[in-house]
């Protein structure tokens, strides 16, 4: 854990480098007056139409949900990865060169499956409407 | 040994001069080393950031054939120093409809995780901050979290514009980021090792072929793994300019379509956090670059230049503080420097060349080019370290 804590410091740095920033800003900056325009959200100059949490298009939840499948299965290949590449234990594991990389095929088929599944579907097609 | 060196170390042998080598060779004082390097980094970046606005600028004029900044210093190099003034003395704008404790969290999340990610960099052999055995993965793990301030900023505001821009930041950072992890992971595969310093030694090994290692120049010039992984490192360099938000892929502030994206409604210092957070984006993505593709602080051997001094240097001076390793850790973060700098100008090259793309094009080079390529290029690295094996 001893090798983490200088990540701490610079942790804490960030920290104490964007609440010094913030705090300069308020401290120092100059005070205008407040008015009901100036409170309006901004657009541009034009009088504000409708609410401004509008409703998006639900590709962006899809997106996300795909990011959280796909992500994960990245990352659990790098323990394989690092496994894989350390040539001792590669050579020294039960199973051999040919058979971790026969299971990370087949981890990255079932992947590329989801992955056309998802495409076919037009889940990916931005310009339909959804 | 150097005369001078051997006067600085000898002139004190006890008094203070000797205690303060004593405290920092101390293996329990390793704390003290760390902090200082925190220190030197972290006040390192904001300066690099606002050369590298100016170098942008600057850059953008030369390529478009205009003046650029011209008026504050010789060839207008203290503007970043009076945009900085200029920030600090602007009114510091809390609107009345924005969420405020998250409105001010969004803007410090900016630039807090950069900050993190380079502690994990390897400047040097013997420089850095924190030398862990997860590796990339601890990068990647901070850098992700860039993804929070982006699209917080957005729906803090409580803003139309804002919020798209926040919402679409965050679709199209988190799209990338799986292509970014898939052709790192190649990468991963060949050198066997997270730990970025084993990362760059790999790369400096000299090419084994076969069974041979040769160690001409030729061969540690294709010992980076630019070369052995040509597909990966681009796909990695799209992936990321797309995940620090910068041309041809910075959607999120399309200003002909959103205003100005998630940081609309954000003034004065806030604002320049954001903009401090994307820059120092690009210097994290432009480090990992350098340590995964380019070999990090070494050059063909000029890296190790001084070895045998330092060697010699701590055989005979043990218990002091190894000046020559200093020397060598300039001459290490000189060269990682020089990359830098040379992937930093690739950035602004690129941000004033290319025009815009559509957000569905976007998208699909993610998904449907950038992500299959990426796996294809993860298998074919597998099956050819099987086989050379």
């Amino acid at each position: 854990m001893n090798d983490y804590l200088p990540v701490l410091f610079m942790a804490l740095f960030g920290v104490l480098f964007a609440t010094a920033a913030l705090g300069v800003s308020a401290l120092l900056g100059q005070r205008g007056r407040q008015n009901r325009v100036k409170n309006t959200p901004y657009e541009c100059g034009m009088p504000i139409e409708s609410h401004a949490h509008a409703r998006f298009s639900v590709k962006f939840y899809i997106v996300a949900m795909l990011f959280i499948l796909f992500d994960v299965e990245v990352v659990f290949m790098y323990p394989w990865a690092v496994s894989f590449g350390n040539s001792d234990f590669a050579r020294d594991a039960f199973p051999g060169t040919g058979l971790l990389l026969a299971e990370a095929a087949a981890f990255v088929v079932v992947l590329f499956l989801g992955w056309v599944y998802v495409v076919k579907k037009g889940v990916l097609e931005w310009h339909q409407e959804a | 040994m150097n005369p001078l060196l051997a006067q600085l170390t000898a002139a004190e042998t006890d008094g203070w001069w000797a205690g303060f080598q004593a405290f920092f060779v101390a293996p329990e004082n390793a704390w003290a080393v760390s902090l200082l390097l925190v220190l030197i980094v972290g006040k390192t970046i904001p300066g690099m950031v606002s050369l590298l606005v100016w170098v942008e600028r600057r850059g953008a004029a030369l390529l478009q054939d205009r003046l650029g900044p011209n008026r504050v210093g010789p060839f207008g190099i203290l503007q970043s120093i009076a945009d900085l003034v200029k920030f600090i003395f602007k009114e510091d704008v809390l609107p009345g409809h924005v969420n405020k404790p998250i409105f001010l969290l969004a803007p410090a999340l900016a630039v807090i995780p950069p900050l993190v990610v380079l502690s994990f960099i390897p400047w040097g052999a013997n420089v850095a901050i924190a030398d862990v055995d997860t590796g990339i993965l601890a990068c990647f793990a901070f850098s992700s979290l860039h993804v929070y301030s982006v699209s917080l900023g957005g729906w803090a505001s409580n803003s139309k514009y804002p919020l798209l821009g926040g919402v679409r930041a965050a679709a199209q950072m988190i799209s990338y980021e799986i292509a970014l992890g898939l052709s790192a992971l190649s990468v991963f595969v060949i050198a066997g090792t997270l730990r970025l310093h084993d990362v760059v030694m790999f790369q400096t090994d000299g090419l084994t072929i076969a069974g041979t290692t040769y160690d001409a120049l030729w061969a540690r010039i294709l010992d980076w793994n630019l070369f052995k992984q040509p597909l990966g490192a681009i796909i990695f360099l799209i992936a990321g300019f797309a995940e620090t938000n910068r041309h041809p892929f910075d959607m999120p502030e399309a200003e002909s379509e959103l205003a100005a994206g998630y940081h609309t409604e954000f003034s004065s210092m806030k604002f320049a956090l954001f903009f401090l957070g994307e820059y120092a984006a690009m210097i994290v993505m432009s480090s990992l670059f350098i340590v995964m593709y380019l070999g990090g602080w070494t050059f063909f051997g000029v890296e190790n230049l001084l070895t045998d001094w330092v060697a010699e240097y701590g055989a005979a001076n043990p218990g002091w503080i190894n000046w020559p390793l200093i020397v060598e850790a300039h001459l290490h973060v000189g060269i990682f420097l020089g990359k830098l700098a040379f992937l930093l100008w690739f950035f602004i090259w690129v941000r004033w060349s290319l025009p815009r793309f559509r957000y569905d094009q976007l998208m699909s080079i993610g998904w449907k080019r950038l992500l299959p390529a990426s796996l294809l290029w993860f298998a074919l690295t597998a099956v050819g370290v099987a086989l050379v094996r």
